[in-house]
């Protein structure tokens, strides 16, 4: 068992802290240079200089052209790094100012940070979860009193915009790109070579996330290959014989704009990052946001993991320049992402899940319930997390960490002297039977109306991003349980599985498995199951059963991911009825929205949830995946491409959150459209 | 006339014995039990003798001087006898022609012999590998050697005028003294690296150079390795290499700085600059530097120009002269090291040297590549005292440059060193391999790189190899099991 040890709370005084003893250790291999020695070194790299001639056609004002545009380019994206002093600076400000006055604590494993002294002479590439803006902030201050290098980290050109905090986290290794350069070559090099050339030469460890973006539902993401293979294409081509990566889990109690993040996923437009808002927001969120821990994973080597898939013909035969974009062949391809993979999995084993989100995903299937039953029912659930390997962070008793729990989710929940409702879920939840076209036309809902009900659903938003924390864990036991209640609690096996396959291929943005391992997550899942009790086999393993004793845990699993089910039901139904012409995503989105708020407004929904415009689009994306929707590249625009299919997913949804049939109701579908 | 089963003469014996044994260690040639028949007297092989050989269910093989791959073990499923020819007597020079500036010797003989001779009448052949002492004519060009002063002669396929090989299917040769012809694919390069495997060289025309009027050593220091191979580089860009020049990295210097008898590194630089203005003026890190050394060789004007072409090439990088004798003593220094082998294995010391040919740009990330994973492989296995792993560049080309590895290891203490050292070299060999370099600039593929030469020359490639073996030696009479995989 892990141990995890107080940090950068101690009674320190600021100033004691800034001016401890500095001093990390050099690797033998660097050669210690300044900004713009990194940047010129760059420029004069030949994977740059072979772009920018390709690029210029050998045409000389061109190719200047495009040597001041890198310049300007590698200007904007360089961190700045030399100085002690900025460093000194950077930990006292974050250490005071967020750490210290927004957390209760911060937790480490020292065991894992301490792999870190061990590769001296080895590139480092340090991989945390990313949650919050908080993330870089507080992993960079922590090598501080540990006195290693503050990593190079990378983030996006929004944060370079902001006057203050922009230059703080240039000054303390922050580089910033750009959020997309998909096909422009020239920026691929820059970017490429930049990176590579910061970790060939030993100077600083790099980090990135590997998910690319913020996690706004708290579900692990997808892993993002660009960098990511920038960085193995690296050790592929042996610029070095091996690089260290350093999965890293920051897990929040709360997170600082957990309230921002919700109203993003609802949709409404996401407040342009400024100093002045950063400010502002901490202002109004000074308060206690619990708890940080920082698990560091098991440091993984390159070699050990891709070093047998590595076409060493393929390099050896040709330049290691020849490409702006990384050059690898298949199959090192598909081991750097299966690697990526298994990468979000250990964050997700590091993972440190706390009160709040067992209370939360209890809370969001039953609504009213008093606070014996809560605890009974989050101490179980905590059993059943624990068997699935969680680690979970617990009071001395269940009853002060349902009350940790349910303190963090005050703004959610309301806590009578006995009983605890969340305010906005009614309890209709599952017995909805029928989704008939709404009443009303969209127009007819007021701004008053719908902001009312966007508040309410805002509240059920952050139960759910607490509670997907924990959701990896049960991902596969969920939709086991879908499939034994929608079939009376005994299933094939064999049909359970390829209805976990059809509801895996439409939920599939949102959980971070690879298809490829889906049938043996599935198999693991159903182990467990059975060990559990909670499943009884057939003598022959063919059949599925619940016994009675466990049809509420069953209920309880199958709950996590219904609402997720009726949102993609919703978009189905929507789709069928609504999509006649070319439209991009983000309509359809905000059109799918403004469909579940009048059912929600009629009472005829109760799934909040349904609501985030985040899963909409989600669907959507799916849909284009399983070929259901026809995606129109240039324009951006999707249109229906397989009626029939559709249809067959949207009765087959239909089945499983108990809604029947949609009724149609052509006048309406003309009104609407007016 | 050659004789089954009869004793070499007593006084010869042992020497003979010696020479004969492959110089790598495992070599397990005495312990097989297997009838051996050495052929010491004169031989005049011929392809109605090695039919009688097929008859008799014998594998022939010829015997070598040095062997860095394994090449005289015997193949471990070998049935038939095996019979190995030892050439040594088949030293002659049969003739030499100051005309056309050629010379034919018979295979067998060694490389100092030959020099020697020739230096009598006022010739060089210029082909000059560090094991010329024991390295024969024939290996030469069963290997495709390479000789240190290429810069100025030449590698052997450069010097190669003419050769008779003596197959099981006729005899092998070019009816032409020729410079270059175009008649096909040249008929040499079958010969040249066969490695013993379609049959016996028996005589070979070289060219010869008129023995240089002057030959003078030099050498450089430099801050660190990176500057060193970039001066190389500019040499080689340049074209102005001398017969030979090599850098050596910081631990060979103070690895042949601490074999020195009398006086330091430091106290020798007294004809050009003073240890203090190396160190401390200069700031050179001790831990830090490397050195070049240098042989020029011609005329007085060619080599005065060549200095100073070099010296000045070697400034812009940071280099300074370190005088004549560092030079000379760095190239006794290779010679040495070949001997100190086997001094070492009385100290628990085990070592090997690999070589490998690169393109320019991966030299610098190669030499670190192989220094990192050798060790991080020794902390993998636990090693008590950290391997040593050092790096030359030895010879440098239009595209590329050869480096040389010496891989050093305290064995005291372990378990299974041989499964140990044998892992780590492995290692070693692999990372050459992904950091883009060649299985072998010159010691060939023998038993030991065999693994990795489908790979080099693609499946195709392998099997015109085989093609070429089937069609010259369909018994494989000449059954070394050497080169194709």
């Amino acid at each position: 068992r892990m141990s995890y040890t107080a940090h950068l709370s101690s009674d320190q005084s600021g100033i004691c802290f800034g001016i401890r003893s500095y001093n990390p250790s050099v690797s033998r291999y660097c050669k210690p240079r300044s900004r713009s020695e990194l940047i010129q070194a760059v420029l004069a790299s030949p994977r740059v200089r072979h772009v920018i001639q390709k690029l210029s056609d050998d045409d000389e004002t061109k190719k200047r052209h495009l040597d001041v545009q890198s310049f300007r380019i590698l200007d904007d994206m360089a961190h700045n790094f030399y100085s002690i002093h900025r460093i000194r600076w950077f930990a006292v400000f974050v250490r005071q100012l967020i750490v210290k006055t927004l957390f209760e604590r911060t937790l480490v494993n020292e065991g894992g940070l301490e792999q870190l002294f061990s590769t001296v002479d080895a590139p480092v590439v340090i991989l945390p979860t990313h949650r919050s803006y908080a993330d870089f902030l507080i992993l960079s201050l922590l090598m501080y009193p540990y006195n290693l290098h503050l990593p190079a980290v990378c983030t996006g050109e929004d944060f370079k915009a902001m006057s203050f905090f922009g230059s703080l986290l240039r000054n303390c290794g922050g580089f910033f790109i750009r959020r997309s350069f998909g096909s422009d070559p020239l920026y691929w090099s820059l970017f490429t070579e930049y990176v590579q050339s910061i970790l060939s030469n030993h100077e600083l460890p790099v980090e990135f996330f590997i998910e690319g973006t913020r996690s706004r539902t708290g579900k692990s993401l997808h892993p993002k290959m660009g960098l990511f293979s920038a960085v193995c294409e690296m050790y592929v081509k042996r610029r070095v014989s091996d690089i260290y990566i350093l999965p890293v889990s920051i897990c929040y109690e709360t997170r600082l704009e957990e309230s921002l993040l919700v109203w993003e996923l609802l949709g409404v437009s996401k407040p342009k990052e400024s100093t002045r808002g950063l400010w502002k927001a901490r202002k109004v969120l000074q308060e206690n946001f619990g708890r940080i821990h920082m698990t560091f994973g098991k440091m993984m080597s390159l070699h050990a993991e891709i070093g047998h898939s590595v076409d060493r013909q393929h390099h050896s035969s040709r330049p290691r320049f020849v490409s702006g974009k990384c050059d690898l062949v298949h199959c090192e391809e598909s081991a750097i992402q299966q690697l990526a993979y298994r990468i979000v999995s250990e964050q997700q084993k590091g993972w440190i899940l706390c009160p709040s989100s067992l209370v939360a995903a209890v809370l969001l299937q039953q609504n009213n319930i008093d606070k014996d039953d809560l605890t009974e029912k989050v101490a179980s659930l905590k059993e059943l997390l624990e068997r699935r390997g969680a680690k979970i962070m617990w009071e001395d008793t269940n009853r002060s960490s349902v009350d940790r729990g349910l303190y963090f989710l005050r703004d959610s929940v309301a806590v009578d002297s006995n009983s605890i409702s969340t305010s906005s879920l009614s309890q209709l939840r599952a017995e909805l039977s029928e989704v008939p076209w709404p009443s009303h036309c969209a127009d007819c809902l007021t701004d008053e109306e719908r902001m009312a009900t966007l508040v309410d659903a805002s509240r059920v938003m952050t139960l759910v991003c607490q509670q997907n924390q924990l959701i990896h864990l049960v991902t596969f036991d969920s939709l086991i349980a879908i499939g034994l209640c929608t079939h009376g609690y005994l299933q094939s096996r064999y049909g359970l599985l390829v209805l976990c396959q059809m509801l895996l291929s439409i939920l599939s943005q949102e959980i971070a498995i690879k298809r490829e391992k889906w049938k043996q997550c599935f198999e693991n899942s159903m182990l467990q199951l059975e060990a559990e009790g909670v499943v009884v086999m057939s003598d022959d393993h063919s059949m599925v059963e619940v016994p009675s004793s466990s049809v509420d845990t069953v209920k309880f699993l199958s709950g996590v991911l219904i609402p997720s089910l009726m949102s993609a039901f919703l978009v189905c139904t929507w789709l069928l009825d609504c999509l006649t012409s070319e439209m991009m995503v983000s309509s359809i989105a905000s059109a799918v929205q403004n469909y579940n708020l009048l059912l929600i407004k009629e009472g005829l929904l109760t799934f909040y949830e349904t609501l985030s415009k985040e899963s909409i689009k989600s669907v959507v994306i799916s849909m284009i995946n399983l070929k259901v929707l026809s995606q129109n590249k240039d324009a951006k625009t999707v249109t229906l491409f397989n009626r029939q299919k559709l249809e067959s997913l949207h009765q087959s949804l239909g089945l499983i959150t108990s809604c029947r049939c949609v009724e149609r109701h052509p006048a309406k579908r003309q009104q609407s459209k007016l | 006339e050659w004789r089954r089963g009869e004793d070499p003469p007593p006084d010869t014996r042992r020497d003979k014995y010696q020479r004969g044994r492959d110089r790598s260690y495992d070599s397990d040639d005495y312990s097989r039990g297997r009838e051996r028949l050495d052929c010491i007297y004169k031989l005049d092989p011929s392809p109605l003798v090695f039919q009688t050989v097929h008859n008799d269910a014998m594998s022939v093989r010829s015997k070598g001087g040095t062997s860095v791959s394994g090449v005289l073990e015997c193949p471990k499923d070998e049935k038939r006898m095996i019979v190995s020819i030892d050439m040594t007597d088949m030293n002659k020079i049969l003739w030499v022609d100051e005309e056309n500036l050629t010379m034919c010797a018979e295979a067998g003989i060694i490389g100092e012999d030959l020099e020697r001779k020739l230096a009598a009448k006022g010739y060089c052949t210029g082909h000059d590998p560090d094991s010329r002492e024991v390295s024969s004519l024939g290996g030469w060009i069963a290997t495709r050697a390479s000789g240190m002063k290429k810069n100025v002669y030449g590698n052997i396929e450069d010097l190669l005028v003419g050769v008779k090989l003596v197959t099981p299917r006729g005899v092998i040769e070019r009816s032409c003294q020729v410079p270059r012809i175009s008649a096909g694919p040249d008929i040499h390069h079958f010969v040249l690296g066969s490695e013993g495997t379609l049959g016996i060289i028996t005589e070979a025309v070289l060219k010869i150079r008129p023995l240089p009027e002057l030959k003078k050593f030099g050498s450089l220091v430099f801050p660190d390795f990176e500057s060193g191979v970039s001066c190389m580089r500019e040499v080689a860009r340049q074209r102005c290499a001398p017969a030979s020049i090599r850098l050596v990295d910081n631990r060979q210097f103070r690895f042949g700085h601490a074999l020195k008898p009398e006086q330091s590194f430091f106290a020798s630089l007294k004809d050009s600059v003073k240890a203090f203005y190396v160190t401390k003026f200069k700031g050179f890190d001790p831990e830090k530097l490397c050195v070049a050394t240098l042989l020029f060789e011609g005329s007085r004007e060619v080599v005065e120009s060549q200095e100073r072409r070099v010296y000045n090439i070697a400034a812009k990088f940071g280099g300074l002269p370190a005088g004549e004798e560092n030079g000379e003593r760095g190239y006794m220094l290779t010679f040495a090291i070949a001997y100190m082998r086997d001094l070492g294995m009385e100290y628990g010391v085990v070592a090997e040297s690999f070589e490998t040919s690169l393109p320019w740009d991966r030299v610098l990330d190669a030499c670190r590549n192989v220094k990192d994973r050798v060790q991080r492989e020794s902390q993998r296995y636990r090693l008590h005292h950290d391997p040593v792993v050092s790096c030359r560049v030895t010879q440098t080309y239009d595209a590329g440059a050869c480096i040389y590895f010496y891989l050093i290891l305290n064995y005291r203490g372990l378990s299974d060193p041989v499964h140990t050292f044998d892992e780590i070299e492995r290692a070693a060999r692999e990372e050459v391999l992904s950091s883009g370099g060649s299985i072998s600039h010159h010691h060939g593929v023998g038993k030991i790189r065999k693994r990795w030469l489908r790979e080099t020359v693609s499946e195709a490639g392998v099997e015109m190899l085989r093609a070429i073996k089937q069609q010259t030696d369909p018994q494989n009479i000449f059954g070394c099991g050497n080169l194709i995989p």
